[in-house]
């Protein structure tokens, strides 16, 4: 009966949840999201957030989770374990939809609502097949849009290349599950153990809450351990859409207070510089930088090739700070106070 | 629809007794004050200006001056900084991050002022209208023409102290309503009108 009560009153137990603390609309307001509402067949989610969503309606097909923005709605258990499978077993996943079932595949209620950093953690050490025979005729023009948007941020990670070698988008069901082997299957072997003990962790973590950003934790995760297993000259590179920092950036720190998943930090002023880093799994592009910054000091997203997705250093910006509360301040400004803190002196 | 405030500086006595109600009214933290009474010319408050023999002492009421053009909403990077749709410049205080680019961005001074740390208040108990905002860590505060006291009929805070009735408030858009026939009739003067911000504070001198 405990236990009963337990799986009952846990968040996220037969439905995806959302974490609103973290997402966009409640940090800012010049830019409006509405990706889950948009994509949510079942209408379960509110139209400003302000409230809790309609959960009764959910039917947990995880499309709100690869279409989330911020990633701040996290899967469902049972979704979780149905994603795990795929770690285990074969070399060859074959992936496709409830409607165009085909034989040793694994079904999903729709392609798309697999997030594009789980398909990469998959194709890192297996071959993925995603059997797209329905796509083309899906009376759900959303999903298929969400589909493409998602292998395009995929192949945007890999390289052009590296993501033909790994990922086969088939579109005739005789074809699926006859994919051709991936040879560096003896790299990983070693791998695909720890692969195993990463699914024990993940759900591990049921008990208590599954952020929306497991997926891309597994995958950094496995990147790293790639990275350190791997020869130097046997490296390959990723490529991902990080901000883009400008020379009118005099870190203000507005982006990185207000990003959903902490992705930026700003340093301490040394010698007049600000060192900016970007933790590349964190940060999930949701445009939340851009839309703050009101000195055009980010300007969108720009493609990055990087070795590996922990924190990396981006840029040095000349910074000037305030004398008595030592927030930054544009260095252009006169004195070497802020204005709040000019007015504050100028009363005793 | 669009409120205004005029003041009459003929009348102004600056007994600071808006600056008090504001206070009170809004249950202001500890060093915070969203309308100051300032004297015109001399060196400090109560001071007069010119040499002897010939002085003179006048004062001047500031508080934020709701410019229809208002400076502070485009640079707010998180859009906590809104023009309602009758004029009103409010802060969103869950929406607010405290960085101040309001603060450099509005050409009047001391109009607002940033919570640094957890606010202190003079007694353990809340004081002022059952509307009185929240005052929250980090987050920049300022005049909001008592939006609260507005919603439920009445007028604001400062207007309904004031010893020498030197205030009037309205609605400017609307030609028949005391405000208007006021500002039409007398010489009015705004602050700072060269920096184009149509502020809706007038001063009746």
């Amino acid at each position: 009966m405990g236990l009963l009560l337990k799986v009952l009153t846990t968040p996220g137990e037969f439905h995806p949840f959302i974490d609103l603390n973290h997402c966009v609309n409640r940090k800012q307001r010049w830019l409006q999201c509405s990706a889950c509402m948009d994509i949510c067949p079942k209408q379960v989610y509110d139209k400003t957030q302000a409230e809790k969503p309609n959960w009764t309606e959910c039917q947990n097909c995880g499309l709100c989770v690869s279409a989330c923005s911020a990633r701040c709605i996290a899967p469902s258990t049972p979704n979780v374990r149905r994603h795990l499978q795929l770690t285990k077993g074969q070399e060859t996943v074959t992936i496709s939809c409830k409607d165009h079932e085909v034989a040793n595949s694994h079904t999903e209620p729709c392609l798309a609502n697999l997030p594009w950093e789980y398909l990469a953690y998959l194709a890192l050490d297996k071959k993925v097949v995603l059997n797209m025979t329905g796509c083309g005729t899906c009376p759900h023009k959303e999903c298929v849009a969400l589909l493409s948007k998602q292998l395009t941020e995929l192949k945007s990670f890999f390289g052009e290349e590296e993501f033909a070698a790994r990922i086969e988008m088939c579109r005739q069901e005789a074809k699926a599950g006859e994919a051709a082997q991936l040879s560096r299957r003896d790299l990983f072997r070693t791998g695909l153990q720890k692969t195993a003990q990463g699914a024990v962790q993940l759900t591990g973590e049921s008990d208590n809450f599954i952020s929306g950003m497991a997926y891309r934790k597994l995958l950094a995760d496995r990147v790293r351990t790639i990275y350190t297993e791997t020869a130097p000259q046997n490296r390959k590179p990723y490529y991902m859409h990080l901000p883009w920092f400008q020379t009118e950036c005099y870190g203000c720190g507005n982006c990185a207070k207000l990003c959903p998943n902490q992705a930026i930090e700003i340093g301490e002023e040394v010698d007049g510089k600000r060192l900016i880093s970007v933790t590349p799994w964190r940060c999930v592009g949701c445009g939340v930088c851009t839309a703050v910054c009101r000195e055009n000091g980010v300007q969108g997203n720009r493609r990055v090739k990087i070795p590996y997705l922990d924190k990396l250093p981006m840029t040095h910006v000349a910074a000037k700070s305030c004398h008595r509360c030592g927030r930054p301040m544009k260095p252009d400004t006169e004195g070497d106070y802020c204005a709040s803190c000019k007015q504050k002196l100028k009363k005793r | 629809m669009r409120y205004a405030m005029a003041i009459d500086l003929r009348r102004c006595v600056g007994c600071d007794t808006c600056s008090i109600a504001c206070k009170v009214s809004n249950n202001l933290p500890k060093d915070m004050l969203w309308l100051k009474v300032q004297t015109v010319g001399g060196a400090g408050k109560d001071t007069a200006s010119g040499t002897y023999p010939n002085v003179a002492m006048s004062y001047l009421p500031v508080n934020c001056m709701h410019c229809t053009n208002a400076p502070c909403v485009p640079v707010c990077p998180t859009k906590a900084t809104t023009q309602r749709e009758d004029g009103i410049v409010t802060v969103d205080s869950s929406l607010c991050i405290g960085c101040g680019a309001c603060i450099t961005a509005c050409p009047y001074e001391g109009v607002r002022t940033l919570n640094e740390g957890e606010p202190e208040f003079y007694l353990d108990f809340e004081l002022g209208h059952p509307t009185a905002p929240k005052h929250v860590a980090n987050v920049v505060e300022k005049c909001n023409f008592c939006v609260g006291r507005l919603e439920l009929g009445e007028k604001p805070a400062c207007m309904e102290l004031c010893p020498g009735r030197a205030r009037y408030f309205g609605d400017i858009d609307d030609p028949n309503s005391e405000i208007s026939k006021l500002i039409a009739s007398r010489e009015v003067m705004r602050l700072q009108e060269d920096k184009g911000t149509e502020p809706n504070i007038y001063y009746l001198v």
